[in-house]
């Protein structure tokens, strides 16, 4: 006993996800990304990689988290000028969608260390995410691991999620040096759950079987048969119990 | 209240054979999530869990073995807080003097909250001010358990439990497992 006391006073790594405003616009359930239909020349990337990059971040990152409910989904190309800014591409999007693309726009990005940049409008869920393609790009450079982490983490921005204090957090501020962002953290899927939780009905049986919403709520009417089934199921074994311990 | 009310229907229609109280560690995600610089994974943690267990037999050596308990995570800084409510709806099987074999189903209630504090953090070249959760949001989980206890003692009992959350969901799958201790009074 006197090591699991121990144990509670061991400081674990803090986490500390943030969000870009107090409280960002939802999107849907299932969040549509278009990405644009034209290659980028000098960040390296065909239009079919650029795609392939967005399925990979999508299916290695956020689509994998337990707790959360949201759904990115990869929708139509749309067409996208080279010198797109940011808020022309955030235009293109309609409500519930992100737009992925490059840019070749210097004032957009004046740094070449500046991999990429993601964000989303404050009034609607309408997301984006910019692949510096100016002929100063290190996008390039980076390894293929860090490409996919690096959309991963704009779309991060384009759900509405802030930066990290975690050094080896996806949503970390900056690319260091050694630190491989091969997989979420907990801190990262904490930010997801918090923006985007499962509701009871995707709880499934469990979470029906736990709750009797009597106020309606959005646990809907299934749930509220389910735990009366369940209830009643009780009240059979604990009769035939009863019966049992009499014989 | 309303969310333990098949708990308590549970316990006023059975006789209850014995009451535990448990204490130990949930670990929410086994080997899912990054927990170092070089992408290695989360093997284990320490979140305290605390809990009300409860034996009522059926027939042989089978019981109804539900029980509610809270996690509360440890390594969130001050910014935001988690804790997990536990419901487990588990049927027990005594296949020898000692050991219990646990089965069934389990909900999850994760509650994140926080303080909504502004921090600022770099941003590109400059910094940005960024904001903690202003509002608390819980999420749903539904789990098939499995698990194992043994009766050290005339009133203690060592128990590990392993949850099979998101079953059903092949992208989402998730283990989760329970080290406890239960003491019967």
């Amino acid at each position: 006993m006197k090591y699991l006391l121990l144990a509670f006073f061991i400081s674990f790594e803090a986490q500390a996800f943030l969000l870009l405003f107090r409280n960002p616009p939802r999107y849907p359930d299932e969040i549509s990304i278009r990405v644009g239909d034209s290659d980028c020349p000098n960040a390296g990337l065909s239009a079919a990689q650029l795609r392939e990059f967005v399925q990979r971040s999508v299916d290695d990152y956020w689509n994998s988290v337990s707790t959360s409910r949201v759904k990115f989904k990869l929708g139509a190309s749309i067409s996208i000028p080279a010198s797109s800014t940011t808020s022309a591409m955030v235009a293109l999007a309609a409500n519930g969608e992100i737009v992925v693309g490059c840019s070749d726009d210097a004032a957009t990005f004046p740094e070449a260390s500046t991999l990429a940049k993601g964000g989303m409008t404050a009034s609607a869920p309408r997301g984006v995410v910019a692949i510096n393609d100016t002929a100063a790009t290190r996008f390039d450079d980076v390894d293929e691991l860090a490409r996919v982490s690096t959309f991963a983490h704009e779309l991060g921005h384009a759900i509405g999620i802030g930066h990290s204090n975690i050094e080896y957090s996806l949503m970390y501020y900056s690319v260091v040096a050694g630190v491989v962002n091969e997989f979420l953290t907990e801190d990262d899927a904490d930010a997801i759950t918090y923006l985007y939780p499962n509701d009871k009905e995707l709880g499934g049986l469990g979470g029906a079987c736990g709750s009797i919403d009597l106020d309606g709520g959005n646990g809907g009417p299934g749930n509220f048969l389910l735990t009366l089934c369940f209830g009643f199921l009780l009240i059979v074994l604990a009769q035939k119990s009863a019966k049992f311990r009499q014989l | 209240m309303k969310k333990i009310i098949p708990f308590l229907l549970l316990l006023i229609c059975v006789e209850v054979r014995a009451v535990g109280i448990g204490m130990g560690t949930y670990v929410p995600s086994f080997a899912r999530y990054q927990d170092e610089v070089d992408g290695s994974k989360d093997h284990f943690q320490f979140n305290p869990y605390f809990s009300l267990t409860t034996y009522f037999p059926l027939f042989n050596e089978y019981f109804l073995a539900p029980e509610i308990g809270m996690a509360f995570h440890t390594g969130t800084e001050d910014e935001y807080s988690k804790r997990t409510m536990v419901f487990l709806w588990h049927g027990a099987y005594r296949f020898s003097e000692r050991m219990l074999l646990r089965f069934g189903v389990g909900t999850f209630w994760t509650r994140i909250s926080g303080d909504g504090e502004e921090v600022q953090l770099p941003d590109g070249s400059g910094t940005a001010t960024f904001y903690a959760p202003t509002e608390s949001s819980t999420s749903y989980t539904s789990s098939l358990d499995i698990g194992i206890e043994y009766v050290t003692g005339p009133q203690w009992g060592a128990r590990a439990d392993v949850f099979l959350q998101r079953a059903f969901s092949g992208d989402r799958r998730t283990f989760a497992y329970l080290l406890s201790m239960v003491f019967v009074p």
